[in-house]
This record gives C-alpha cells, sequence and structure tokens, in this order.
C-alpha cells in the first residue's frame, strides 16, 4: 500500500530537488525515498548554501527546514523570494511541529509564499511525494 | 422686793402646822396663800445652819415615817443625805457660800419602791442678811413602786425570754455549723471544679501547642481569625514571611497581612466564604513573589450554643517552585521538540523499510519493524501530549477559533481509520444528524478531542468491538454520544479518569499503551471551547462518553476571531 504509484507521481521522474536541512539523518531519509521515485536529490546543511546552490543549479523544488543554525528557514525563504533569479521556485518547509501547534509563526512564512507545509514530524513519507507531485504538476499545468 | 422667810430656832416651835403658817400669816396675803400650798403639796424641812433638823411639815413626816420629835432629834446628813451621800457632796460648799443647792436624788424607800427626787435647799436669811436655816424642799419627780409579785412575773418572763434566747442560740449555733458545713462542702466543689478547669486549661494548652505545632511546620503562613476578624492564632511563619518583628503583635501582624493583600480578592472572602468552603488565590503576584493563598471557611459553637464563623487562611510564598515550575515547563519543551527530531528520523526509515524498496522484508522482519514503527508512533503521541499539558499549564493553548462543522470531521477521523476498523473487526456506526451543526471552535484542537475519544474506544475495546456515534442536537448545543462496548472503567477509579497521568487498572489487560493524559488534554480544550465532558461507564459492559459543545447558527457570520 505505501508503494503504490499513480500517474501523479510520474511527474517526478528526473525532477531535481533540493532539501535544505541540518539534520543529516533527515536530510540523508529523504534523499533515499525520493530517489525510489527516480527523483535527484542535493543536500545542503544550511541556508546560505543552500541559497548559492538554488543560484547556480535549477531546481523544480526546495524542501526547507525551518530550525537550523545560522540562517533559518524563514531568512533564507525571504531571501530567496527576493532574488529575482529565484523567486518563483516552489518551496515546501519541512516543520517540526505538529498541525495543532504549528500555526503560531507561520503567518510570515506564508506571507513570503510558500507552496506547502510538510509534518515531517508526524505524516508519513509516502504523504509527501503525493504532495511535491500535485505541486510538480501543478506547476507544469 | 426682798422675800424673807420666817427664821426657824430648834426648840422654837412645838407644833409644826402652827407654827411654820402662823409666821406665813404675817406675809402678804398672796405670798402666805402661795406658801400655803406650797406646806401642804411639797416635802418641806428646815434646819439651823449646823443642818441640825427643826422642822419637817406633815408631807415630810409622812414621807419619812417619822414623828416631828424623832425628826428634831436628827441631822441633814442623817436622815436625808445618807441615801446618796455622793449626791449630796458638794452640799456645804454651796450653801455657805450662800447659793441654792440642787440636785437629783434617787432614793430606795422600802422594799422594791424607789423614788427620784429633787432637792431644793435655799438658805434662809435674817433681816441681817445671816443665813439662818436652810430650807429644804423635795420635789418628786418620779417614783416607782413595783410589787414582789409583778417582779417575779417580770422575771419569770425574762427567765422565759432568758430560755427562748438558749434554744435561740442553740438553733444559731445549728444553723452556723450547718452554713460551716456547706461552706466547707462548696470548698470542696470549688477546689474540684477548679482542678477540673486546670485540667480543661492544661488539655486546651495542649491542644493549642499541637496546632502550634502542627501550623509551625507548615512551611507557609497560618492565620485563624473569629468571627469579628480578630486573629485568635498567627503562626510564627507569618511574621517571617512578612519581615515581621517577633514582638510586633497579632492585630498588627494580621493588618499588614491584610494590607499587602489588599489588592487580591481575599478582602471578598471573608463575605463569600461558606463554612467548609475553600477558596484560593493561586497565584498573587506581591512584588517580586508569587503567593498562593487559602482561604477556608469554619464555625464554632460558643458558649451560648450560637454558631460563630471562624476564618482560616494559609498561604505560601511559591516563588521557587513557580520558576522551577517554568523551567521544568521549558525543560520539557526544549526535550520533547528535541526528541522530535531522531523520531522523525526512526519513523521514517522504518516505513521506507517496510515499503520494501530497499530489499526485501520477510515476514518476521516486518513484525519486528511493525512493533518499532507503533512505539514510535506511541512516542510521538506522548511528546505531542507532554508539550499540550506545558501549554495547557501555563495557560498558553492558544485556539484559533472558526465556524467548524463537527460531523465533517467526524467523518475525516473515521474514513482514516477505515481500514484499520474493519481489519480488525471493529464496527462503528455514525448516525449523522438530519440537520447541520456548526460550532465556534479550533478545528485542529476539535478533531484532536473527537479523535483522542474514538481512539480510546478502538483501543480499549473488547472483540467483536463496535462505537456508536450520536448527536442530540439542542437549542445552542450540541451532545455528541461515543457508546463503546469496551472494557469499561471500573466504578472506584471514574472520578480519576480525567487527571493527569491517570489510566485505569484494568487497561493492564491490553495490549494498548497510553501516557494517561490524553482524557486530561481533552477535557481541558473542551472546556476552553465553553463545553463539557462527561462520561458513565461499567466495567466490562462499555464506556458513553458525552460531550456538549455550544453550536451556532449555520449561516450566522461569526467575528473573525476571537
Amino acid at each position: 500500500m505505501l508503494s503504490k504509484t499513480t500517474n501523479t507521481r510520474d511527474v517526478l521522474v528526473g525532477k531535481k530537488i533540493l532539501i535544505i536541512e541540518d539534520e543529516p539523518s533527515i536530510s540523508r531519509m529523504y534523499e533515499k525515498w525520493l530517489k525510489k521515485f527516480m527523483i535527484n536529490t542535493r543536500i545542503a546543511n544550511n541556508g546560505a548554501l543552500g541559497l548559492k546552490m538554488l543560484e547556480s543549479d535549477p531546481f523544480d523544488l526546495v524542501l526547507l527546514d525551518l530550525g537550523m543554525p545560522g540562517m533559518d528557514g524563514y531568512r533564507t525563504l525571504s531571501h530567496l523570494r527576493k532574488n529575482p533569479k529565484i523567486k518563483n521556485m516552489p518551496v515546501v518547509i519541512l516543520s517540526n511541529t505538529t498541525m495543532q501547534e504549528g500555526r503560531d509563526g507561520f503567518d510570515e512564512i506564508v506571507k513570503l509564499g510558500i507552496e506547502g507545509v510538510w509534518r515531517k514530524y508526524e505524516t508519513s513519507l509516502d504523504k509527501l511525494v503525493d504532495q511535491i507531485a500535485k505541486i510538480i504538476s501543478d506547476k507544469q499545468n | 422686793m426682798k422675800f424673807h422667810l420666817p427664821i426657824f430656832t430648834k426648840g422654837s416651835n412645838s407644833k409644826a402646822e402652827d407654827g411654820f403658817v402662823s409666821k406665813l400669816l404675817q406675809l402678804p396675803a398672796v405670798t402666805s396663800s402661795l406658801l400655803k400650798v406650797l406646806d401642804q403639796t411639797a416635802v418641806i424641812c428646815v434646819s439651823n445652819v449646823k443642818g441640825e433638823i427643826v422642822y419637817g411639815n406633815t408631807e415630810f413626816l409622812k414621807a419619812y415615817k417619822q414623828s416631828l420629835e424623832e425628826i428634831q432629834k436628827k441631822n441633814l446628813e442623817e436622815l436625808i443625805f445618807k441615801h446618796d451621800p455622793e449626791s449630796f457632796k458638794d452640799f456645804w460648799t454651796t450653801v455657805s457660800a450662800g447659793k441654792v443647792w440642787r440636785g437629783a436624788v434617787k432614793s430606795q424607800a422600802s422594799g422594791e419602791s424607789f423614788s427620784l427626787t429633787e432637792f431644793v435647799i435655799t438658805p434662809v436669811r435674817d433681816d441681817d442678811d445671816q443665813v439662818m436655816n436652810y430650807l429644804v424642799i423635795h420635789f418628786l419627780l418620779a417614783s416607782c413602786e413595783i410589787g414582789t409579785t409583778e417582779i417575779e412575773k417580770h422575771k419569770e418572763k425574762v427567765e422565759h425570754l432568758m430560755e427562748e434566747v438558749k434554744i435561740r442560740n442553740l438553733d444559731l449555733q445549728k444553723v452556723r455549723s450547718a452554713t460551716l458545713n456547706l461552706l466547707e462542702d462548696l470548698d470542696e466543689e470549688k477546689s474540684a471544679v477548679e482542678l477540673k478547669v486546670k485540667e480543661r486549661t492544661k488539655e486546651l494548652e495542649h491542644e493549642r501547642n499541637k496546632l502550634l505545632q502542627v501550623t509551625g511546620n507548615i512551611r507557609g503562613g497560618a492565620i485563624l481569625l473569629d468571627h469579628n476578624r480578630k486573629p485568635l492564632f498567627i503562626n510564627r511563619n507569618v511574621r517571617q514571611m512578612l519581615e515581621l518583628p517577633d514582638t510586633l503583635d497579632d492585630e498588627a501582624v494580621l493588618a499588614t497581612f491584610l494590607e499587602k493583600f489588599s489588592d487580591t480578592e481575599i478582602k471578598n472572602f471573608f463575605d463569600t466564604c461558606e463554612v467548609n468552603q475553600t477558596l484560593t488565590i493561586p497565584e498573587a503576584e506581591i512584588g517580586a513573589h508569587v503567593f498562593e493563598i487559602f482561604f477556608h471557611g469554619l464555625e464554632e459553637t460558643d458558649k451560648n450554643g450560637d454558631i460563630l464563623p471562624l476564618y482560616f487562611i494559609m498561604f505560601s510564598d511559591i516563588t521557587e517552585a513557580k520558576l522551577l515550575e517554568r523551567s521544568k515547563s521549558e525543560l520539557v519543551a526544549v526535550a520533547s521538540h528535541q526528541l522530535r527530531t531522531p523520531l522523525t528520523a526512526m519513523r521514517g526509515n522504518v516505513e521506507m523499510l517496510l515499503d520494501g524498496s530497499f530489499g526485501e522484508v520477510n515476514k518476521e522482519q516486518e513484525d519486528l519493524l511493525h512493533d518499532v514503527e507503533e512505539s514510535t508512533i506511541r512516542l510521538i503521541t506522548m511528546v505531542n501530549e507532554m508539550l499540550d499539558i506545558t501549554k495547557i499549564e501555563k495557560g498558553d493553548l492558544e485556539l484559533s477559533l472558526e465556524q467548524v462543522d463537527p460531523v465533517e470531521i467526524i467523518d475525516s477521523i473515521l474514513s482514516d481509520l477505515a481500514e484499520y476498523a474493519s481489519r480488525h473487526e471493529f464496527k462503528i456506526e455514525h448516525h449523522k444528524p438530519d440537520q447541520a451543526i456548526s460550532i465556534y471552535a479550533d478545528k485542529l484542537r476539535l478533531r484532536q478531542v473527537l479523535q483522542n475519544i474514538i481512539d480510546n474506544a478502538i483501543k480499549y475495546s473488547q472483540h467483536p468491538g463496535q462505537l456508536e456515534i450520536k448527536y442530540e442536537v439542542k437549542d445552542e448545543a450540541v451532545v455528541f454520544s461515543f457508546a463503546d462496548n469496551g472494557i469499561g472503567i471500573p466504578a472506584a477509579e471514574q472520578s480519576k479518569m480525567f487527571g493527569r497521568f491517570y489510566r485505569a487498572s484494568n487497561t493492564a489487560r491490553t495490549t494498548s499503551s497510553g501516557s494517561g493524559l490524553g482524557l486530561y488534554i481533552v477535557k481541558s480544550i473542551v472546556e476552553q471551547l465553553d463545553g463539557s465532558i462527561t462520561f458513565e461507564s461499567a466495567e466490562n459492559v462499555g464506556t458513553t462518553f458525552h460531550i456538549t459543545l455550544p453550536t451556532v447558527e449555520v449561516s450566522k457570520q461569526q467575528p473573525e476571531h476571537a
């Protein structure tokens, strides 16, 4: 049941996703999981590095962690949206909070513009794939 | 005019009656008749200057029971003065100076008779103004003639009276001794009472000491007030906590206490607190300190049997405890967030392994991985609940209110559970209401509440399990009923079900685990939504939870945010 493949997921094949996440155990996990759907992934362990990589390489989507040392997710997003080269990049926020907790402080992020919030802590990975597939497919259409 | 009485010499007259009177005849008529009256009524005698009696009138002779001849052989001293020589002692001095002598003399004539006589003895002068005679006139002032029988009678009477007095005296003595006995008894009784009072005083003192010890060992302050709100008792901590000297009297300490907490509700408590009720101020912030105050209403019966209120105030400085609690909450929050990252990795990686994409997983491995997955999810739930508790206790559980449809939420929960339910043969009946229901609530928190109740029904089910969900739509509220046929809650434990970390004893029989925080959180959220939650349960029969929440008219436009 986890490995059900729908037509929607087909859009993911060959896509390139940047994971900006300081926790290696988490970023590695996403990398492996997305690879299963033929997605190419790159990892940046902080916001500044992530922005640099986005400028130099084309990506289809960014998974952005919020709580990071140095440049955190909010500041990274803020820079990203101001940078004309990459400002239209789809961004999914990786949040460590539950849905019940996670609304406070999200207003500012939503204002900057995001494509989705991923509750990495309590939602199954399977659903993440569906979410990414939907965003990419929406953008293509 | 000079008045001269006739002069008598010894042996000059043989006839008393005629001699004196014949002389008087020579006086003017008026004087003569006066003298005649005097001679006939008064007792008169006459002596010469030596005091030898020369004359006595008839009355005199009668009074002295003597003849004229007899009295003429006697002098004044022998006949008259002898009765009372003391009274006559200044006689000679007075008369030899030519003055009239007067004196009252008590004489005892015979028997019991006696008389009180005034003697007026006047010197009588001749033409040459020489004293020739003394005229002795008796004026009887009083006489008393009492017979012997009468005396006897009086004596008897007196004796009788004396007897009576004696009897009375005896009676009096009896009364006196009885009184003395009574006094003695009273004394004994008094000592007994005194002993009792002493004992009781000792007991009371003991009680007071006990109270002192007990309240002294209380970490906080303890104040007991009578119905007039006067201090009956203040323990030593009060002075320490208020930084007051030990010498300050109780009234002043109380005044300082009330002044210090005057901004709190405590002043109203005196009027609002009922007997056996405890009112609490959980956090009274005074300066940099936080106090917890308990106000108990008590009562006592006074000596008249009237019931009077008493007030017992306990307060403690909980500043440190509050700081500790805050740091504990922070610790829980930080630790919980830190736990989330590894839990995320665990959950995700197990999910990937179970997916089979990273190599074939045999049945046994799959079971083991399922256990890891389940445990991870349980840990995740616990961390979430702990963070929720921290928020609830800090009062930080913020609700984002909007108009929500609870039926839709329950539908969504049930659809997520459908697969699990069918796999475990758990039957869920959802009796949707005929009309649309709208609740003004936080959608996610409401979902959390409903999810928790439904999850519990499944967790603590008996095979084959079932859950019936019903709605009772009232005027301004909806009552959700969740009736299961599960293991139920033991009657003795039902009151504790909404407490923190409480799990009913019979949950040990099930394979399900829980933190014991779920229902506490559910109740907190429901109450924050102005609702209430109750349940009825019978062990091994099932449990029915009722959640009542206020509804809003479906079409009604609600304010943007509460």
